[in-house]
This record gives C-alpha cells, sequence and structure tokens, in this order.
C-alpha cells in the first residue's frame, strides 16, 4: 500500500513539474491568468493571489543548553501563498516542512508557518541572468522529535512548539515554456517555548505531558530549494 | 519492477503517438453563477460529513460530543498528529477537492480557492465533533493538496490522452472526477499540422 501511494506521489509530482513547466508533451499549456492582461514574470509581478511551491534539501542544527548540537539533513518543502501587492513586493503566508534525520533513531519534522514579505531587489544580484529578490518571514510553528521505536515512557514523539523567523534569498528565471522558476537559499531560526509528549494510542494521538521548554532548545535550518509559479 | 513498467508506459506512448493523437483536456470555463458555485460547495460538504461520519466512527463514539461541536471552533491549535496523517493523508483529501472543483470547469487559481473554503468549513463545522482545528490542516490540506491535484490532473490528461483502454483506466484511477459525464474534461478537436499537411482529428467524448 504504501509502495503504491509513493508511486502515486512521485508520478503526481512528476507530472505536476511537467504540467506547470508547460511542456506540451503533458499538459495543453500553462493557464492563460483570466484577470490579467500581462502574464506573470520574474521581472514583472502581475497583482493579486500567487501560489508559489518548491522542493530542495535542508539541513539543521539541534541546539540545546544541556545537550551536545545535533546535526541532520533532510528533504524540504515549501509553498507560499503571495499577495502580490504591485510589481515587485508582495505579502507571503508559507509553509516550509522539513523533514531532518538526525541519527538512525530520531527524525526532526520541522514545519514552519509564516507571514512574510517577497520584495525584488535589483539586478546587482543577479547570478546568471536571474532576477533576484528577498524574502523576509516570521511565524510560529511545530518540530515534532520523532522517535524509530517508543521511548520507555510510552513516548512515540515529542512535539515541540514555539517562534522562528528567517530569510530567503533567490532568483527567478523564466523558462522557454514561459514558466517562472525560482532558485532559493535561505535560512530559518526556530526557538521553542512549550513542549508536548504524545504517544498514538487509538484514533486520536494521546498527550502523555507538557510543559514549558527550559534547555534553550532552538533549530537552526538552511534550506536550498527549487520553486515554481503554480499560478 | 512496477515502477519501471511504469515509466516505460509513461514515456513510449507519449514519443510515438502524441503529435498525432487528439488532446484529452481540462477546459476552464469563465461564467459560473452563484447557485452553482453554492451548489458544488454543497456537495463537497455533503460528501466531507458522509466520509466522516463513515470513516470516523470510532473516534466519534469514542471522543465526540456536542459540547465540543460547540466550543472547538473557537479554540484552534497545532495538533499533535503524525506526519503520515497530516502530510500525507491530508494532501491526498485536498487533491480530492481540487480535482472535484477542477472537474466543474474552475481556473486553478479558483479551484485552490475552494478547496481552502471546503476545507475551512470541515476543520471548524465538521471535526469539531472530536478535534479542534488544526492550524497545519488549516493550511497544508488544500495547498499541499491541491499541488498535489495538479500532478494528478496532468497525469489523468496524459494517460487519457493516450486513447487505448489501459491508459484511459490509469487516467480514471489518477482523476476519477474524469469518470463524471457533466465534468470539464474531454477529448477535444486538436489540430494536426505536420509535414504532409494540417487538419483536425476528429473528437469523442465518452
Amino acid at each position: 500500500m504504501r509502495a503504491i501511494q509513493a508511486l502515486f506521489l512521485f508520478a503526481s509530482a512528476f507530472f505536476a513539474i511537467e504540467a506547470i513547466a508547460g511542456d506540451p508533451a503533458f499538459s495543453p499549456g500553462p493557464e492563460p491568468d483570466l484577470a490579467s492582461a500581462r502574464a506573470f514574470s520574474p521581472t514583472y509581478w502581475t497583482e493579486g493571489l500567487h501560489l508559489t511551491a518548491g522542493v530542495g534539501i535542508a539541513s539543521s542544527i539541534y541546539t540545546t543548553d544541556t545537550q551536545p548540537d545535533r546535526f541532520g539533513i533532510g528533504p524540504n518543502i515549501r509553498t507560499e501563498v503571495g499577495w502580490y501587492l504591485y510589481n515587485g513586493m508582495a505579502l507571503e503566508l508559507s509553509s516550509a516542512v522539513n523533514i531532518i534525520r538526525v541519527s538512525s533513531s530520531l527524525k526532526l519534522w520541522d514545519t514552519q508557518f509564516a507571514l512574510g514579505i517577497r520584495t525584488r531587489i535589483g539586478r546587482f544580484f543577479s547570478i546568471d541572468g536571474g532576477e533576484p529578490y528577498l524574502r523576509l518571514y516570521a511565524g510560529w510553528g511545530p518540530a515534532v522529535a520523532v522517535f524509530s521505536s517508543s521511548q520507555s515512557s510510552g513516548t512515540d514523539r515529542i512535539h515541540l512548539h514555539g517562534p522562528l523567523g528567517g530569510i530567503g534569498f533567490g532568483q527567478a528565471y523564466s523558462t522557454k515554456f514561459g514558466t517562472v522558476i525560482f532558485v532559493e537559499l535561505g535560512a530559518t531560526t526556530h526557538a521553542f517555548r512549550n513542549y508536548d509528549e504524545v504517544r498514538d494510542a487509538g484514533v486520536l494521538p494521546q498527550t502523555l505531558a507538557h510543559g514549558a521548554v527550559t534547555d534553550g532548545s532552538q533549530i537552526f535550518n538552511a534550506h536550498l530549494s527549487v520553486g515554481l509559479l503554480a499560478f | 519492477m512496477l515502477f519501471a513498467l511504469f515509466v516505460a508506459l509513461s514515456i513510449f506512448p507519449s514519443t510515438v503517438f502524441a503529435a498525432e493523437a487528439p488532446q484529452y483536456v481540462h477546459e476552464t470555463r469563465t461564467e459560473i453563477s452563484g447557485t452553482e458555485k453554492a451548489l458544488t460547495f454543497g456537495a463537497v460538504y455533503l460528501a466531507q460529513w458522509t466520509s466522516y461520519l463513515t470513516m470516523q466512527h470510532r473516534a466519534i463514539l469514542d471522543h465526540g460530543s456536542f459540547e465540543n461541536w460547540r466550543k472547538y471552533p473557537f479554540d484552534p491549535h497545532f495538533d499533535r498528529d503524525g506526519i503520515g496523517y497530516n502530510v500525507i493523508q491530508h494532501s491526498i483529501a485536498g487533491n480530492y477537492y481540487y480535482l472535484f472543483y477542477r472537474s466543474r470547469g474552475y481556473t486553478r487559481k479558483t479551484a485552490v480557492f475552494w478547496a481552502v473554503a471546503s476545507s475551512t468549513a470541515f476543520e471548524f463545522t465538521i471535526e469539531t465533533i472530536t478535534e479542534r482545528p488544526s492550524f497545519q490542516d488549516l493550511y497544508q490540506t488544500p495547498i499541499l493538496g491541491s499541488l498535489l491535484g495538479m500532478g494528478m490532473e496532468s497525469a489523468s490528461l496524459f494517460f487519457h490522452s493516450q486513447g487505448t483502454w489501459p491508459y484511459r483506466v490509469l487516467g480514471y484511477i489518477f482523476n476519477p472526477f474524469t469518470l463524471f459525464p457533466m465534468s470539464s474534461y474531454g477529448f477535444r478537436a486538436a489540430p494536426l499540422i505536420g509535414k504532409a499537411g494540417a487538419g483536425a482529428a476528429v473528437t469523442w467524448e465518452f
């Protein structure tokens, strides 16, 4: 069942990229923006709602005041729902999901919800003909320490919650099919204020314990991702 | 092995037949009345209630109450679900919201908007029988789901366009809403331009 799910997800991702990229072998072409006479491009941001999404790689360092730093690497999935105010500035509601393998027995599933701005920053920072932009964001989110097996206390995972802030520097390009793609390098810091110890019991997860985080737990995260303008 | 077969099936027909075959496409409707939008949303809402009551009856019996239903909408939080549930299963559910609205002729943007509306309605007025609304679900179900749906739709269009029944079956599996007789999907006239001349493909729908 998991193999079939994985196959469907892989195929879907493949076709999504092909379709959004506008390859006529896979789709009838990019959907016209009915509200705008001129298409969105890296140098001309049309006003209104736009959705961008990307995948990439993330690395994280998990630090506390009481334990050695832990480093991990893993996939990154990010999406931004942006309200483009004018050509060059957008307000964004974003989500980034990083699944970081810290050790064979521990994964960090870090979800970052944020509000932020995206702005173009001038061709001085252009790389290989791209249109540079900057993203600044702040928000809140859960990071989940997922254990490969239940702990002696019965805990399956620990949910940590806290504020986050970050910055992203990217380059936008236009493909030969007219699709806008992004390459972005970013960094986020995610501090934790409280925690829940959770066990999977029955149909709903059960919270075994919760409290304030007092050991200065924090994740420093960097990501490199490639994204597309979905619409 | 299965993956290799899938790749072979995907690549071979597109290279050989894609240029001549009539295309199976989605047709966006520019005018959708308010009444139709309300009925479409209502149909999704009814389906949400039905699936919730049938698939979550254990959770409803064990944890559900009218008091939850009354109080929880005002108390959203970050849920404690696992990654398989939050990222994978919710994305699959959101994918069906998106595909359904697309099958009614909505643009990508409006289909995402209505997927957000349906997902929000589920979180605040249905699932609150047993759970508080979840910030993760409110965002990830419609957004990740819609992105997944864009891929599913494209895969379905591609497979339908191959024309033969094994591919048509795959097309229906990737997007079951292409089965709907009144859907906005179908074979459409496709111009044929080649070395020998130009013309148009005869098209059909079933």
